[in-house]
């Protein structure tokens, strides 16, 4: 029969490096047991008492980190900064620059012009998330593995310059461009499709062909 | 009035190294993880049993302690022991201690008048 203490070792021991396993186990063990019967001599009943140490021992998982001298942490305090850095860098303009590119073309040769806003947005989107992944994944392999980086050390001279009268961040850089772009991207794709309603005929800008798809009588 | 979450943050943080010195010291005579852990309780260095097993085996690896099985007993327990090199880093780790002490008592007395 399977104990408390049996499942407790076996919980540990799976994310101890295996070398290390057995001598770990015996010891472990030992340890546990020794902390039951110091309970037990106080006049309490073993199986509270396993219970009452296994709780104190806590979350498996937790120890077995200690043991492996693993850190709980995704991405730590050491490679952070280059990873939100490398992060904030990529998504300010990759996944606008795609997703212009993508509504260009399904504006211009895709059967489903008016559709070109709405794939633009879905690819931006989708290239947020890949990069977000992708990125996050190297780090915490490149924090698991220890590698060193090598990134150049902090000075002084890379402090950005303040200058009172004329503040443009990052943010407002992009976001203009950004606009820009989507107005300058709405230029030819209004040619294709009209988003005012095609039921009247004078309100459509259309070619005669095209409303004829979209059902104006014009 | 501190709060107690504060309060319980510095005084680990303040705690913290002091369970190396204190295992180094206590093992100058050889001990196996559960007698420390009650003998660090009693002299007033009370340390978590999740904390102390690993910390004695992360000690091992880096030579600070070396370790015998004894299979006499009821069950076999791993017998750890402060090593030279445990034993030189430890006066180290003293005199520092104590040099943080005295630097402390300065402080206090100057801060006074």
């Amino acid at each position: 029969m399977t104990t408390l203490t049996d499942r407790y070792l076996a919980a540990t021991l799976r994310s101890v490096p295996a070398p290390r396993r057995e001598e770990i186990a015996t010891e472990l063990r030992a340890s546990i047991e020794d902390m039951i019967e110091g309970r037990s001599a106080g006049g309490q009943d073993t199986a509270t008492a396993e219970r009452e140490v296994l709780t104190e021992l806590g979350n498996p998982a937790q120890l077995a980190a200690r043991y492996a001298d693993r850190r709980l942490q995704l991405i730590g305090p050491t490679y952070y900064l280059a990873w939100e850095r490398l992060l904030k860098l990529l998504l300010s303009f990759v996944p606008a620059v795609v997703g212009v590119l993508v509504g260009l073309v399904e504006a211009t040769d895709g059967k489903n012009p008016g559709g070109a806003v709405g794939a633009g947005i879905a690819a931006a989107l989708q290239v947020v998330v890949q990069i977000a992944f992708w990125v996050t994944l190297v780090f915490a392999m490149i924090e698991r593995t220890n590698t060193a980086l090598n990134l150049p050390e902090w000075t002084v001279d890379q402090l950005p310059d303040v200058r009172a009268d004329r503040q443009i961040t990052l943010t407002d850089t992009a976001a203009a461009i950004g606009w820009l772009v989507l107005v300058i991207a709405y230029l030819p794709l209004q040619h294709f499709h009209s988003f005012v309603p095609a039921s009247d005929g004078a309100t459509c800008r259309s070619s005669t062909r095209r409303c004829g798809a979209s059902g104006c009588r014009s | 009035m501190v709060s107690d979450d504060v309060l319980r943050t510095h005084l680990q943080e303040l705690r913290r190294g002091t369970v190396v010195v204190a295992s180094l010291v206590a093992l100058r005579r050889p001990d196996y993880g559960y007698a420390l852990l009650q003998r660090l309780t009693d002299h007033g260095f009370p340390v978590e049993a999740n904390t102390l097993y690993p910390l004695l085996r992360r000690l091992e690896e880096q030579g600070l302690l070396t370790s015998e099985w004894n299979t006499e007993e009821s069950r076999p327990r791993k017998f750890y022991r402060t090593s030279e090199e445990g034993e030189s880093m430890l006066r180290r780790l003293l005199d520092d201690l104590a040099a943080v002490q005295t630097s402390m008592t300065g402080l206090i007395e100057g801060a006074d008048r």
